[in-house]
């Protein structure tokens, strides 16, 4: 009953917080430190700053640590301390060929690529088999030798140049099988999603940045929603995964010179698919020529949709490429996940969480006001009525948002 | 504190301790059955059926499996391919759940393979009665790219109304000039149900039709089963000016030779000099030892549709 | 059956329904709302006869059930109560509102043609105009690209729609023209039976001119009976030789359309005929 008190709130809030302290700290042995964290659970770590949107590898650790392992409370932190620094600068584009090291790259669309297919770290084609007989003592295989944090990657500080390794797209591009997105505008300054509300339709930038922060479960509905028919796009296939460090490059502000601050690692993936809009009118008239062979026909090149995020988190990167590439067409052809007004206001996890548990606030006040309306029309013995016509009885059984404060 | 160990039976007899045989418990394997026999006596119809849980993730072949584990014992003998290959880490993958649960023999011989599982490809070496193909499928539903809605395409098909699919086909040639469904191509089973082909390449679709073994195709997370069961009219969905063809190569297998398989293209560096190898590597390499196929019978595109 | 259509005790009511619905509604009562347990009697003891290769006209204003009956007979709404016999199917021996979901498409592809007031419910905006034609040939097993887009060019023609324009989507033609595409998809399997709501409301007076003129060529060319729901007592006139009257939900007036317009019996009747006269 505690959150409802008109006295003593503070003191209960407070209580509710020792009460999660307490229940996480580890019997008597100490806390897990953030290397702990950061060893043991690298994928929750990169999961957290992804949307979090701040690339803070430690200090995702100390956020999963002290919101019990929730993952949306520890992104929660990581955006919240995010408004606490100052912009400094913009970082300078990178080519994702830089890539170095490439701790994993597989091509679904060929069998076999230039450079090779890297399998890497992942949990793919491990069996989802409880191992049931180390529940109390752990296996300690301290094998560890891919992508854990804590070990990156000294990169160009070695000195030597590193190879590069040619994106599986080009080789489809110099056949002239890959076409320019109607939606590319490569003249065009990146928005800055942090920094500006979004307006629809947004520029391509800011629909890869909105979804690059978005909550992994809403991006993977979506994207599954279009695969299964709620998005006009055929099947598509992935050109190319990646996961490795790209170079943190920024023009020093005294110099003017470009240096690299760091290291990132990154996910990264390219989608093939046809560009069809069959909402586009103009398709008719093309069409009735289309017999005759003199218009190039929409599934005669591939385009790409594509996506980028912080961290080892394919899940994402997979799910953002496919709503890439269905959200570059009108959007009013058929489907949820073609809709980018509808994608692009409901991904974010810290907003539509936060809406969503805000129904735990106290709406007592709000409430007492549709307890009037209903006894009211009970009282006036019209309720039974007011259903079937539209002239009779003023209340609507649902109040229009606008309505509903928070 | 209880080990969660001593809590599960111990049923190990060559297999993996703790776990049923084929993993799955002989109850949900007798339902699969029962699904099977009545996808079979309605070939082409999807069967709804209580999908489990596997230790594969969803998509990568959880229908498949649940099918092959429900049916496989003693004396069979299991060839998984993935693409084609037996030697893709997904099918390398579920091989490895297959023995490690039954401790039954494992084959790369087409000939030899009792059961065979696979994901988008029907092997070079053509299937007898004695064998089995299980398919996996992620997309069961034919009617999907015309209709979302899963409410409505089970009207349809109960309908048998399958004008939506017809009209895409034709806007598809208004639009293109040719058919140009590429995988998984539509076909129309008994006369009766239009059924998605798994998705096979278009180059497998003519071996759906009046085979001699039992095609068994499997969605977990779709929750789907159906059947094609043997000699059994399997026809695509074309026009008489506009026919049904399979896919063409400019060259052989850089590696037996071969110009009468679907073959894997590998794309060269300079974007140029590409190169083509058997996607049946097993049936590739029986070639090359010199080993004789028994081949399916040859695709023409001329239509015989009385 | 020498009809092509009977239709029997047809009646449409929207709501709970009472024993007292239908005799507490309609024109002697003013309303089609049921004053004792709300429901709305759309349509009521309705009946109709047509011929083969005969045109049969409903007028009313809104309101008055003729385009409900319209509904239930093309198989788009399932009427409360009624039987329609149709000769086509089974021969008559059999209720159409009583047939399965399969023949029910197959009435509405094959032996039945509407064309529906608002274009945006007859055709699918998302199909070519051809595709929107060809969709019916489809549903009857035609399988050739060519042959197929070779009748809908012919019935393009026939409806004077320009044939460059089979390929074009729906929302890129002018409304009168849209309304011929609607005219060909009915046309496209030669139904025994059109069923043609507020054909010319909405257009152009010129527009409505071409039209009725299409129809009145199609009636010579293709025998097809018609049924056509009109507010528009000149329209009706010109196309329909024998006609019913309907006002809130049942029919008022029947019989050969100059001698109701001639020698009106009911009282809306005579209103209607004096406020068009």
């Amino acid at each position: 009953m505690g959150y409802t008190a008109l006295k003593g709130g503070l003191d209960a809030i407070q209580a509710a917080e020792q009460l999660v302290r307490a229940a996480t700290r580890s019997a008597g042995g100490p806390a897990l430190s953030t290397s702990q964290i950061m060893t043991a659970f690298p994928l929750a770590v990169d999961r957290v700053m992804a949307e979090g949107s701040l690339y803070a590898p430690e200090l995702a650790a100390l956020a999963l640590r002290q919101s019990a392992g929730d993952l949306f409370e520890a992104a929660f932190l990581l955006r919240a301390y995010r408004s606490t620094l100052s912009r400094l600068a913009y970082t300078e584009p990178v080519s994702s060929t830089e890539m170095y090291p490439v701790w994993r790259r597989i091509s679904p669309a060929f069998k076999d690529i230039p450079g090779g297919q890297i399998l890497g770290q992942t949990l793919d084609y491990t069996q989802r088999l409880l191992e049931i007989e180390e529940t109390s003592a752990p296996a300690s295989e301290g094998d560890g030798a891919a992508s854990g944090h804590g070990e990156e990657s000294s990169g160009e500080a070695a000195g030597s140049t590193p190879p590069r390794l040619s994106k599986v797209a080009d080789v489809l591009r110099r056949e002239g099988l890959l076409g320019n997105r109607p939606d590319a505008d490569p003249a065009e300054a990146p928005f800055d999603v942090t920094r500006e509300p979004l307006s629809f339709p947004a520029p391509r930038s800011a629909r890869l940045q909105t979804l690059a922060r978005g909550d992994t479960g809403v991006l993977t509905a979506l994207a599954y929603a279009g695969l299964r028919g709620y998005s006009a796009a055929d099947h598509p296939t992935l050109a190319e995964l990646r996961v490795g460090e790209l170079p943190l490059r920024v023009i020093h502000p005294y110099t003017g010179r470009t240096f690299t601050a760091g290291r990132l690692r990154v996910t990264e993936c390219e989608t093939l698919t046809y560009d069809l809009d069959p909402g586009d009118p103009n398709l008719g008239t093309l069409a009735a020529r289309r017999i005759g062979r003199e218009e190039p026909s929409a599934k005669e090149r591939f385009v790409l949709g594509y996506g980028l995020v912080f961290g080892h988190n394919e899940r994402m990167a997979i799910s953002i490429s496919q709503l890439d590439r269905a959200l570059a067409g009108d959007g009013d052809t058929a489907g949820a996940a073609r809709n980018e007004e509808f994608v692009l206001s409901h991904v974010d996890g810290l907003e539509g969480a936060g809406f969503v548990e805000h129904l735990k606030l106290p709406h007592y006040v709000t409430f007492q006001a549709y307890l009037d309306r209903t006894r009211h029309l009970r009282e006036s013995g019209r309720g039974a009525h007011a259903a079937m016509d539209p002239d009779v009885g003023g209340a609507h059984p649902h109040p229009h948002p606008a309505q509903v404060g928070p | 504190m209880t080990r969660i160990a001593e809590l599960v039976t111990a049923n190990s007899a060559g297999h993996m301790h703790g776990y049923n045989y084929a993993y799955l418990d002989e109850l949900t394997k007798k339902e699969i059955r029962r699904g099977l026999l009545k996808a079979v006596a309605i070939p082409g119809h999807q069967v709804p059926f209580g999908s489990r849980e596997m230790p594969i993730a969803r998509g990568w072949g959880t229908g498949g499996l649940q099918i092959t584990l429900s049916l496989i014992g003693s004396g069979d003998v299991v060839k998984i391919i993935d693409q084609g290959t037996d030697a893709g880490v997904n099918a390398l993958n579920i091989k490895r759940l297959i023995t490690r649960t039954t401790g039954l023999e494992t084959t790369e011989d087409t000939a030899e393979a009792t059961v065979i599982q696979t994901r988008h490809r029907i092997p070079e070496e053509r299937l007898h009665k004695h064998q089995i193909l299980v398919l996996q499928v992620p997309l069961p539903e034919p009617l999907r790219l015309v209709e979302p809605s899963e409410a409505k395409t089970r009207q349809l098909h109960a309908d048998q109304d399958y004008t939506k699919a017809w009209v895409y086909l034709y806007e598809d040639i208004v639009r293109n000039g040719q058919l140009t469904h590429a995988a998984g191509y539509p076909v129309l089973v008994d006369e009766r149900y239009v059924m998605a082909t798994s998705p096979v390449p278009r180059w497998d679709v003519p071996r759906f039709h009046q085979a001699d073994c039992l095609f068994l195709f499997g969605a977990g997370r779709e929750k789907r089963i159906y059947a094609v069961p043997p000699r059994t009219d399997v026809r695509p969905l074309d026009f008489a000016d506009y026919p049904f063809d399979v896919e063409r190569f400019p060259q052989g297998c850089a590696i037996c030779g071969s110009t009468t398989t679907f073959l894997d293209e590998h794309p060269a560096a300079d974007g140029v000099a590409r190169t083509y190898t058997c996607s049946d590597t097993a049936a590739c390499e029986k070639r090359v030892a010199g080993g004789v196929l028994d081949p399916w019978p040859s695709f023409s595109n001329s239509r015989s549709r009385e | 059956m020498k009809e092509l259509l009977r239709v029997v005790g047809l009646e449409k009511r929207y709501g709970p329904g009472c024993p007292t619905c239908v005799e507490s509604t309609g024109p002697e009562r003013d309303t089609n709302i049921c004053p004792w347990c709300g429901s709305v009697v759309a349509l009521a003891a309705f009946d109709l006869e047509v011929f083969p290769g005969e045109t049969v006209g409903i007028v009313g204003e809104s309101g008055s059930g003729k385009s409900t009956a319209l509904a239930c007979i093309y198989q788009d709404l399932p009427p409360t109560a009624g039987a329609a016999y149709f000769a086509p199917f089974e021969g008559g021996a059999r209720s159409t509102f009583e047939a399965n979901s399969q023949e029910r498409r197959a009435l509405q592809m094959r032996h039945m043609g509407m064309v529906y007031q608002s274009p945006a419910l007859g055709l699918s905006f998302h199909s070519t105009a051809g595709a929107n034609i060809v969709e019916r040939l489809l549903a009857v097993d035609w399988r050739e690209v060519s042959g197929m887009r070779a009748k809908a060019g012919e019935l393009l023609w026939r409806t004077e729609v320009p044939m460059d324009r089979l390929d074009a989507f729906p929302g890129t033609l002018s409304g009168g023209m849209q309304q011929r595409v609607q005219i060909a998809r009915a046309l496209a399997n030669e139904p025994p039976l059109l069923l043609l709501d507020e054909l010319t409301t909405g257009l152009d007076v010129s527009v409505q001119a071409g039209v009725i003129d299409l129809i009145r060529a199609l009636q010579q060319e293709t025998g097809a009976a018609m049924v056509m729901v009109s507010h528009d007592l000149a329209v009706i006139r010109l196309l329909a030789p024998r006609s019913i009257v309907m006002r809130l939900g049942h029919v008022v007036e029947r019989g050969l359309t100059d001698q109701i317009l001639e020698d009106p019996q009911h009282p809306y009747t005579q209103l209607l005929v004096s406020s068009t006269a």
